[in-house]
């Protein structure tokens, strides 16, 4: 019987133990260091570089370039899976963060022409790292317990906006450099101390739809709305993600115990790909549950 | 004399301010805290000085038309609460006298009530044992007594009289007052300007002197800001307007991108425009005198104005000379801040006019009125930033009607600064930025250090001469032999510390650079997760200003 594989790429965060316990692949990205050669952003930390490092990189001054997933990966990655005789399922990074997505389109609409009767679905999470991580262990499970790849792909679209995610940023220096936040320039004024609650909004896109005094308020505010968000936390996982700021993820999740009980709190690096554009100190939460609104 | 004529009127007014002027500085240093912001004296007497301006104006054969135009300067001129509600008495006194020609001695009572009920309307939340109070019961005195009063000078000095009863009673009725061993400064004002009139019906002439207006008064206090040991810090504000002469050549050989590359060599903050053969010229230089004698190589000036920058001075030139009309917009930001920095931080976060002004120089109705026009919005939000600045802004809102205008109660710079951060005035309504105002106020506590100038009795704690102390939300909390010590105990004494994340600090001018650092260990060694934010205020007064959110 033929079943689907399951492939993320290089923001989804999973690194080699977890993709092997759910048997999951991923498409890499590229990504180079200042003037470096560029490299497949790796999930694995094997490149020379460790979380920390990269962020390093970035306090020195040094400008991380990121590029979205060859036409050849998708190529190499998918006909494999169908050679293999397995259809494909693809969780890529929000569209609205990143063009993998319309690459992989193409590149299946062409392989599935080649290969009658096969199936590549490539679908849009609408969000990143560790919401497209739960994303895929969800769709992994699903699998495991015997789900075809359409009634997988059902579920994640009937469930799509109830993966939430809340972010908040050391400083607002990063995200202004990449471009990377849809909110108009007064919205932050150029004021210290002034933190932005970040949300993947319906559109994927990294939305800073509020405001927080301070870095602390800030922590915990993004406590507090994900545990309104979520739903039946005592059997999920909580992720909680940094970028090279462990002492404050650690205060998230001292935070989060005091008010609620999560299955599990899993606490991880935020990779290059994405802290390069939110910059060291970023912290977020990602939670299942309700449907986020905006 | 039984009947007052405009000329009578107008001569009383005129002694009036004679005696406020004699009495300001006197009534500054009624001051509830031992601090020297005291300016209710200086306020009062700035509101009838835009009066006596206005009245000269006015047809003497007429007391109502003496009344009227008196009342329109003073409202227009009026600065702080004291003035506001001063102002609003003589707008009440001017309506009451409506119509007549001369007053008689019923008439002339029957508008005093009237000025006394216009008083109280003025105010929101009237407090007793303040100014209202010693108007009440001053004017209440004589409509029940009406029968015993024959002339002017018998109801001046009964009037007088009674006010000063009032006045020496208003201790116990405000409390603050009483531990601070003063009367009300307000009803002072307001007695000093009844005194006065009252000695004209007697013929008795007060010696004329110097009231060098509110941007002055600062230099008669004691804390001079510049003197023997200071040294030249920020240079002079200069301006002025030059008339280009053909004698020297002026309208052919002058060009006016030469003279700014030249300014810049000597100063900074250059604003220089040529209309026609008119050049006017702002330039912040420590050397004034290069400047000038650029520019007198080509012509003659028609103004001029120097000022030294480390006293608070007015760009008074620029807003005179509207170099580009602004264009409308849909919503802007009035704020008021009591130096440049401060301007420049506020002009940062989005302010687009700022009001010179401050504890220590509260600005006019006019002063408003100006900067509303300059905004130029369809709807404008204003940030008086002081409790005394408050309602001078809403009687400006009030006079104003090209724009929707929206007075924020906010009582410091800090509470503006804090808000400001906030705000999205370019996408969320006028009413969704006041609720983001209150909700941030409401989070806020603002707290001050100062230094006493006298030993006092504050809210239950003993103050010496030279202590620093701490006041939040208009209390004093503790009193300390150094700063440090005093901004500590300052931040320990409010309660919700632990769960509070960001403290803002203005530093004032005097504070060094080793009181900072000295400052900012103890707030980290105090409160671990804490994030300091500094901000150069230069403010006077106050040397520590904070904003714990």
């Amino acid at each position: 019987m033929s079943t689907f594989e399951i492939f993320i790429d290089s923001t989804g965060e999973m690194h080699r133990a977890e993709r092997e316990k759910y048997d999951i692949d991923y498409c890499p990205m590229t990504l180079s260091v200042g003037d470096e050669a560029e490299v497949p952003a790796s999930l694995d930390y094997d490149q020379g570089y460790t979380s920390h490092d990269y962020y390093e990189a970035l306090r020195a001054g040094k400008r991380i370039f990121t590029a979205q997933v060859r036409d050849s990966v998708f190529e190499e990655k998918f006909e494999g899976a169908l050679k293999r005789n397995n259809d494909v399922l693809y969780i890529s990074c929000s569209s609205a963060l990143s063009k993998s997505v319309d690459a992989a389109r193409k590149v299946a609409s062409a392989l599935m022409a080649k290969y009658p009767g096969r199936k590549i679905v490539c679908f849009d999470s609408l969000i990143a790292c560790y919401g497209q991580y739960d994303m895929a262990v969800r769709a992994a499970k699903l699998r495991d317990e015997g789900k075809s790849l359409d009634e997988t792909v059902a579920w994640l679209e009937a469930n799509k906006y109830r993966f939430n995610q809340f972010c908040t940023v050391e400083s607002l220096k990063w995200l202004k450099v990449a471009g990377r936040v849809k909110a108009s320039a007064a919205f932050f004024g150029d004021i210290f101390a002034v933190k932005p609650i970040v949300i993947s909004d319906r559109a994927g896109n990294n939305n800073a739809f509020k405001k927080v005094k301070g870095r602390k308020a800030s922590l915990l505010e993004i406590v507090r709305l994900a545990v309104e968000a979520a739903e039946d936390i005592e059997h999920q996982t909580v992720y909680i993600g940094h970028a090279d700021d462990e002492e404050t993820a650690a205060f998230l999740k001292e935070e989060l115990l005091k008010v609620c009980k999560p299955g599990e709190i899993y606490v991880g690096p935020l990779g290059p790909i994405i802290g390069s554009t939110t910059g060291p100190g970023t912290v977020v939460i990602y939670v299942f549950g309700k449907e986020v609104a905006i | 004399m039984n009947k007052l004529t405009g000329k009578d009127f107008k001569a009383m007014i005129l002694n009036g301010y004679r005696d406020i002027k004699l009495q300001y500085q006197r009534i500054n240093d009624l001051n509830v805290f031992p601090v020297p912001d005291g300016d209710t004296g200086t306020n009062i007497t700035a509101t009838m000085s835009g009066g006596i301006k206005s009245m000269e104006k006015a047809d003497e054969s007429k007391i109502s038309d003496v009344a009227e135009k008196l009342a329109m300067g003073m409202l227009l001129g009026a600065r702080g609460n004291s003035g506001v509600i001063v102002s609003q008495f003589f707008q009440g006194l001017s309506e009451g006298l409506h119509g007549l020609k001369t007053a008689t001695i019923p008439q002339f009572v029957s508008a005093l009530n009237a000025a006394t009920k216009k008083a109280y309307e003025a105010v929101v939340h009237p407090v007793e044992g303040t100014i209202l109070t010693v108007a009440r019961e001053g004017t209440d005195y004589l409509s029940g007594h009406i029968g015993e009063i024959g002339d002017f000078e018998i109801l001046f000095t009964t009037l007088l009289r009674e006010m000063s009863i009032s006045l020496d009673n208003t201790p116990e009725l405000l409390p603050v007052l009483k531990e601070a061993g003063v009367i009300d400064s307000g009803g002072a004002g307001l007695v000093a300007i009844i005194e006065g009139m009252g000695k004209q019906v007697k013929g008795e002439e007060l010696e004329e002197t110097e009231f060098n207006g509110p941007q002055n008064s600062i230099n008669t206090d004691e804390e001079v800001p510049f003197d023997e040991d200071s040294e030249l810090e920020y240079g002079y504000c200069t301006e002025f307007i030059l008339q280009l002469l053909n004698a020297k050549n002026g309208p052919k050989d002058f060009d006016l991108k030469r003279m700014i590359s030249f300014l810049e060599t000597i100063g900074d903050s250059i604003v220089a425009l040529r209309q026609r053969n008119i050049v006017k010229v702002h330039v912040h230089t420590k050397e004034p005198w290069k400047a000038i004698q650029y520019a007198q190589q080509f012509g003659e000036f028609i103004t001029f104005k120097m000022e030294n920058m480390s006293i608070q001075h007015n760009e008074v030139l620029l807003k005179e000379m509207p170099i580009e009309p602004k264009k409308r917009v849909k919503r802007a930001i009035v704020a008021v801040a009591p130096s440049r920095e401060i301007a420049e931080l506020f002009r940062n976060l989005g302010v687009s006019e700022i009001i010179s002004g401050g504890q220590t120089m509260n600005p006019s109705a006019e002063d408003f009125v100006r900067a509303f026009e300059d905004a130029n919005a369809d709807e404008i939000l204003v940030f008086p930033n002081n409790s005394n600045i408050i309602l001078t802004a809403e009687q400006a809102a009030k006079m104003y009607e090209k724009s929707q205008i929206t007075v924020a109660h906010t009582k410091s710079i800090v509470e503006c600064y804090s808000a400001l951060g906030m705000l999205d005035i370019g996408d969320l309504s006028m009413e969704e930025n006041l609720a983001i105002i209150e909700e941030t106020r409401a989070n806020l506590v603002s707290c001050e250090v100062s230094t006493a100038v006298r030993d006092s009795l504050n809210n239950g704690i003993a103050i010496k001469e030279g202590d620093y102390i701490g006041i939040s939300r208009g209390e004093v909390k503790n009193a300390d032999k150094t700063m440090l010590e005093c901004a500590i105990n300052l931040l320990k004494s409010i309660e919700d510390i632990e769960d509070r994340s960001v403290i803002t600090v203005f530093y004032g001018s005097a504070v060094t650079d080793e009181d900072k650092a000295k400052l900012k260990e103890a707030i980290k060694a105090n409160w671990h997760m804490m994030e300091v934010v500094e901000v150069d205020g230069k403010q006077n007064v106050y040397p520590l200003i904070f904003a714990v959110e």
